[in-house]
């Protein structure tokens, strides 16, 4: 069972402080620092959740993409979908993406990444539905996996269904 | 010779306490068949024929001005609030999602109030992740010292009506699977008849009749037929993609000299993807007429064959009778999201006349990957609103949704368990630009006599009565007093909340009450936070 080394969430924030930093004002930079410790807490712990169980049935692929691509699919992520969602997926306007909320609606082993990918591609973001590309939609969908615990992997999420419905989306187990 | 007082005393008092009872012990059929005479209110729409019309004068045009409320019910909920009250015997009987109440129609002092908890699973649904729970309760319905509503949990639960104490329950829909009966039942001989509602999650709709005595299914018509049934070669194409809809989401109206009920079916699932379902999807988007007793289909008329913009068809009343070309007919109206007011001969069948209430435009576009801009949207055209008939001036005051948008076919279709089914995506148009229309038509030539524009979409029920005047409310959260001839507001208060469901007048200890509901919506209506009220308007 392999297990992703933490380094790679902390990176991955270090660099989503500096771009909140460069953009903005001082809500920015709370916000930024406010993630940076949250997550500095979390890479502790990140071993554990970051384990993707390896599926005992082999047509199950491991749920993996890269940190370039889940890096892409924050900044996606908080111009599309943090007004409602949150930044930490936590849930503003609209339901947690994270969290237990995320584990009963998409973690139950009936539900794959290709359907998470067809349900944010066609319905959202809310009120202007279907207008990024599928490109941009995978992309964020890393992100949300990565905020969920799933580890990155050497292999980006592909845009070919037949891949992305292999992909069983398996609960985390603390 | 010496009789003994005792038996006689005892008799007397027998017979006293027999009357007792039969008094609470209403109503009983021949008062509900004869409910539209009544001035007060025995059912969701008034009267079987869903005419909304009440034969009282006292407020009038003269007069209208001076309506104030004289009492609030607070039913302390904030979830969505859309019921038609009951009014029977001075008591006022309203629900919302989990309670039912009894209130005095005159001065909303609490009888009882009896709280539901939920025994089965409830749903859940994000549509943009506002709305939480889509279940609402659209009323209950009163018999025989009984009132019988549905819950949240996919229940048919009976109280007494003067006490509230819980007769019977009966686990009659799944609800977790979005089985939800949010319509008003009906009662009608020794029946409940309800039916499910919102299509977008795979449901196959039906509408069924159910024991009064204990909840017990007696019959039960199928809005999808399954292979081999009547209407299933309308439904070709992918076996293996699910196909449904069909949903049944308000109360239908009744003949009682032909004992038929006349029932508005939802639309075909997957929404916006027709490829999976060619053919017209029978019996989706019309109005399909039962035998009340037996559920058996009598005839049907569907308005909106193959429909690809989610337009249920949701109104089958008011039934009414007019004259046309110099010849008395019946007929029903007609109406759904595709914002078409239709009128339809019940002897003959054939459709009488047709005028739009609403914008239409584009509606023979279908939904494409990049987006069709078409009117009606989802939303409306008539939602679940009927018309009100005035047979004193023949004219019929419909509510209607105005606001676009966009519609999408997505690329692929796809089933996802807890997810909405459509097959693409709907966009409205700006809140800004949404509107409605409160619209008078000649009842025998369909000849708009006069319109009100609303700044939101009108969704509240429309009363008229014998005095020529309109009571209806607005997504603002105004009441609102119209004449009903000129069109012209002859009163207004803002109830600090929507105005999406029943407004009705009625008389208690001989003066004349008009009972306003206000509360949440779902959130695709765009309307702040609300709590569930009712206000009792009287003039002085």
């Amino acid at each position: 069972m392999k297990v992703k080394l933490s380094m790679a969430p902390v990176a991955l924030l270090l660099r989503g402080a500096l771009h909140h930093l460069k953009k903005c004002d001082v809500r920015g930079i709370l916000v930024a620092r406010d993630v940076l410790s949250t997550l500095a807490l979390a890479s502790f712990v990140y071993p554990a959740l970051s384990v993707s169980a390896h599926s005992e049935n082999s047509e199950n692929e491991m749920t993996v993409y890269s940190e370039e691509q889940a890096s892409r699919g924050r900044d996606l992520y908080a111009e599309h979908c943090a007004s409602c969602h949150g930044m930490m997926l936590e849930g503003q306007s609209s339901l947690p993406l994270s969290g237990a909320t995320f584990q009963a609606r998409w973690a139950d082993e009936k539900h794959s990444v290709g359907d998470l990918f067809y349900i944010v591609r066609t319905l959202m973001p809310y009120g202007q539905p279907a207008t990024l590309s599928k490109r941009e939609y995978i992309d964020i969908i890393a992100y949300v996996l990565m905020m969920n615990g799933y580890s990155s992997g050497d292999r980006a999420l592909p845009l070919d269904p037949a891949v992305l419905d292999r992909m069983t989306i398996k609960p985390q187990r603390p | 010779m010496h009789f003994s007082i005792v038996p006689f005393a005892l008799l007397i008092a027998v017979v006293l306490a027999q009357r007792q009872a039969c008094a609470a012990m209403g109503p009983t059929q021949a008062e509900l068949d004869a409910a539209g005479e009544s001035v007060e209110w025995l059912l969701p729409n008034h009267d079987y024929a869903g005419q909304r019309f009440v034969d009282l004068k006292q407020i009038r045009r003269d007069n209208a001005a001076q309506l104030r409320p004289i009492c609030i019910y607070q039913a302390g909920d904030v979830r969505g609030f859309q019921p038609n009250p009951l009014v029977y015997k001075g008591l006022l009987y309203i629900t919302t999602v989990t309670s039912t109440m009894a209130i005095d129609a005159a001065t909303c002092a609490v009888r009882w109030r009896h709280d539901w908890r939920p025994k089965a699973k409830e749903a859940e649904v994000r549509i943009g992740g506002i709305v939480r729970n889509p279940f609402r309760s659209r009323g209950a319905a009163l018999k025989d010292g009984m009132i019988v509503r549905s819950t949240s949990d996919g229940h048919l639960i009976a109280l007494d009506a003067e006490t509230g104490k819980e007769l019977w329950e009966r686990l009659v829909a799944n609800a977790e699977k979005y089985e939800l009966m949010i319509m008003a039942p009906l009662i009608y001989d020794d029946l409940v008849i309800t039916g499910i509602g919102i299509s977008e999650f795979g449901i196959k709709g039906w509408i069924g009749g159910f024991r009064l005595a204990d909840g017990e299914p007696v019959w039960r018509f199928n809005t999808v037929p399954d292979e081999g049934q009547p209407g299933a070669d309308t439904w070709k194409g992918a076996e293996d993609k699910p196909r449904g809809g069909g949903g049944i989401w308000v109360t239908p109206s009744l003949d009682t000299a032909k004992g038929s009920l006349y029932v508005a079916v939802g639309n075909p699932v997957p929404d916006f993807f027709g490829g999976v379902r060619m053919g017209k999807n029978l019996y989706t988007a019309a109005m399909i007429v039962l035998d009340a007793k037996s559920g058996e289909l009598q005839w049907f008329r569907q308005v909106v064959p193959h429909d690809l913009h989610d337009w249920d068809l949701t109104i089958t009343n008011p039934l009414y009778s007019a004259v046309i070309a110099g010849t008395r007919r019946s007929l029903v109206s007609v109406a759904g999201k595709d914002g078409i007011l239709r009128a339809v001969d019940r002897e003959s069948h054939e459709q009488i006349y047709e005028v739009p209430l609403t914008t239409i435009s584009n509606a023979d576009a279908e939904p494409t990957i990049e987006g069709a801009h078409t009117c009606p949207g989802v939303l409306g055209g008539f939602e679940w609103s009927s018309p009100s008939y005035n047979p004193t001036s023949n004219i019929l005051v419909a509510p209607t949704v105005d606001w676009c948008g966009v519609f999408r076919k997505a690329d692929e279709l796809r089933y996802v368990s807890g997810q909405l089914y459509m097959g693409g995506s709907y966009t409205y148009d700006p809140v800004e630009v949404s509107r409605g229309w409160l619209t008078a038509v000649n009842a025998s030539t369909g000849a708009i006599v006069w319109k009100y524009q609303s700044k939101r979409p009108m969704l509240a029920s429309v009363t008229t009565t014998s005095a020529n005047l309109v009571f209806t409310g607005e997504l603002s959260g105004d009441f609102v007093v119209l004449d009903a001839n000129q069109g012209d507001v002859l009163y207004r208060f803002n109830t600090g909340g929507p105005v999406t469901a029943g407004v009705i007048t009625y008389a208690a200890n001989g003066k004349q009450y008009v009972g306003v509901t206000s509360g949440a919506t779902a959130g695709f209506w765009r309307t702040p936070p609300a709590s569930s009220i009712l206000i009792i308007f009287a003039l002085p």
